[in-house]
């Protein structure tokens, strides 16, 4: 069950959400989770995976990994059509190399569309072992 | 004086008040004491944190359609000097996501053994929801072509529109100054792939009935003499264009903003002297961007025209299908302006988010939920002493899509309001159910709100009959 909630009260128009993870890699893969279930309303655990795809995750500081992460999902869903419901992250000297498992959108339906990652509230916090980190999407 | 979630509020004329603070320039909110009360309270918030940008001339204003965003709230407008600052979150990721209004000289009655036809072919011609192709093929010549001269291109070298439609397009469907060179390789890949599509979220397109003629005579100009004519209104924007656009420059303006020593409340709200080589690349880009928008909308419009030919035959013209207008929503241009407060007349940089550009007599469009309906105004003579020539631009949202998911169940929406007679096709149910009229301000109010404030007067009152949403 990946950590993450919707958080309501930061936009009416748009989507903010909350995400944790006890490590980096697993707070990236519960924001590729989170990226799923909202681009298709479909529970990740549940559906099947097409094809992989590995992608370079680049970045110096935590909050500027994360914004070229879902830069890349939202690209992948926009050219490709592509979205992702698994991932394995490992560390790399650059940043974080992705293998990341899923496929074609309209084999998972369609949800809502996240269209860009906004800068409002974005915080990534260190809290003991793990990681949090609050993600207003535009929709 | 009075308080508002907690904010300090004071009337200041009819639909017409001001946050009462102590920094910053003043913030004036356009709206009936009704939606005052309904706005959250991260709008003013978020008003607030705009009033403390640098190099505002003027106060920020509020439309009564605002509703909480992220920078700016949906629904703001505010201006810097000439040699001020540029804000791409404070103009917002859909660049340039517009309305646009085409009036046939059709009745209800001749169109309803047609309407469930119509729409689902609309839905297959005008591909809405993700991962969508459109039927534009055009290389990435072309694209630059496109977006640097804007409609025009699209009409007169690929024959794509009517050429009587320029005019009926705001700036004639041509931002100066767009250079293709400023936007990014992931922009044109998004634009590519997404040209001639509607999108998904609030975007829609409508087939609508006249319910009711306010302005007859203005009306009249723009070929709308009687109730139950059948109007076609776009809501759609610059798609991943755009939004890569502004994705791209915020990064690049986060990266400089320290250098300049400016400090934001709302890093979304990152901005840089317009002198700046910068800013000056973001108002090329972005300007491509809305160049982008206006080719989508005119090329979706295309593909109306088409529909209509393919389910009732004949040419469209037959059924006249003339574009009434199109206006932006997001942009930032410079513009003369009088400064409201001041009164002195002076260049500026206008930043228009969720708000629509009103100058006295020009054709306006205030598009609601799909249940309700949608407003043709006309802009007053008084928007330019009070809003820089703006008004609202929709009905603004009153509660969040997952609250309105929860409420509302996306089927059972879609049955009911058949039964009202309204036919809908819908990429997902669950996209109907965010959308629905209850998540909405009446759109009616907001028209109310601007026409009291004096920033635009009704001319017609469209209601759906038809619905295409991603």
């Amino acid at each position: 069950m990946a950590d993450w909630n919707y958080l309501e009260e930061i936009t009416e128009a748009d989507i903010a959400i909350e995400v944790k993870g006890r490590s980096f890699g697993e707070l990236l893969r519960n924001i590729l989770l989170a990226f799923f279930e909202i681009s298709t309303a479909k529970n990740p655990d549940e559906e099947r995976i097409y094809l992989t795809k590995e992608i370079i995750i680049s970045g110096k500081a935590e909050r500027e990994l994360i914004v070229n992460f879902v830069e890349e999902l939202i690209f992948q869903k926009d050219v490709g059509g592509l979205v992702f419901l698994k991932g394995r992250f490992s560390k790399i000297k650059k940043g974080y190399k992705a293998v990341l498992a899923g496929g074609p959108i309209e084999k998972y339906g369609q949800g809502v569309d996240i269209k860009a990652l906004s800068y409002h509230r974005l915080e990534v916090e260190k809290i003991g072992l793990g990681w949090k980190v609050v993600l207003v999407f535009d929709v | 004086m009075f308080k508002v979630k907690g904010y300090k509020i004071k009337k200041l004329a009819p639909a017409e008040f001001e946050l009462v603070k102590d920094k910053g320039v003043p913030v004036r909110i356009f709206a009936t004491f009704k939606l005052l009360e309904k706005m959250d309270s991260a709008v003013f918030e978020q008003a607030t944190n705009v009033s403390l940008l640098p190099g505002l001339v003027g106060p920020v204003l509020v439309m009564p359609d605002a509703h909480s965003g992220y920078g700016a709230p949906i629904g703001t407008v505010f201006a810097t000097s000439e040699d001020g600052y540029v804000s791409p979150g404070a103009i917002g990721f859909d660049i340039n996501c517009g309305m646009r209004l085409l009036i046939t000289n059709l009745s209800e009655e001749e169109i309803r053994p047609y309407l469930e036809k119509l729409v689902n072919k609309l839905f297959e011609m005008v591909p809405p929801g993700v991962g969508k192709k459109g039927f534009l093929r055009i290389s990435k010549n072309q694209l630059k072509e496109l977006v640097e001269r804007g409609v025009p291109y699209l009409v007169k070298t690929l024959g794509v529109g009517w050429e009587e439609d320029l005019k009926a397009i705001e700036e004639g469907g041509k931002i100066e100054g767009a250079d293709f060179s400023v936007v990014s390789q992931r922009a044109v890949e998004r634009g590519f792939a997404q040209l001639a599509t509607l999108g998904s979220g609030n975007h829609y397109l409508e087939i609508q009935r006249v319910e009711k003629i306010f302005d007859t005579e203005f009306a009249k100009k723009y070929g709308i003499e009687r109730e139950g004519q059948i109007g076609i209104m776009i809501h759609c924007g610059s798609r991943g264009f755009g939004h890569q656009v502004c994705s791209d420059y915020l990064r690049i303006f986060e990266r400089k903003i320290d250098s300049y020593k400016i400090k934001v409340a709302d890093r979304q709200l990152v901005c840089l002297p317009l002198s700046s080589r910068q800013a000056q690349d973001y108002i090329k880009a972005m300007s491509s961007a809305a160049n982008f928008a206006f080719v989508n909308r005119e090329a979706i419009t295309h593909q109306v025209r088409r529909t209509f030919e393919k389910v009732l035959g004949g040419s469209a013209k037959n059924y006249d299908l003339r574009l009434i207008y199109d206006v932006a929503h997001n942009i930032g241009k410079f513009e003369e302006h009088i400064i409201p407060g001041v009164k002195r007349k002076a260049r500026v940089f206008v930043h228009r988010k969720g708000a629509t550009r009103s100058f006295p007599g020009q054709p306006v469009i205030i598009g609601g939920s799909m249940e309700t309906g949608s407003y043709f105004l006309i802009g007053k003579e008084t928007s330019l002493l009070k809003s820089f020539g703006s008004t609202a631009h929709g009905s603004g949202r009153t509660m969040s899509r997952a609250k309105a998911k929860r409420q509302v169940r996306g089927e059972k929406l879609w049955r009911e309001m058949l039964q009202r007679g309204i036919y809908v096709k819908s990429a997902s149910f669950s996209g109907l159910a965010e959308e629905a009229g209850v998540a909405y301000k009446n759109i009616s109010d907001v028209v109310e709100a601007v026409d009291k404030a004096g920033l635009s007067s009704p001319v017609v009152y469209f209601k759906p009959i038809g619905n295409i949403k991603g």
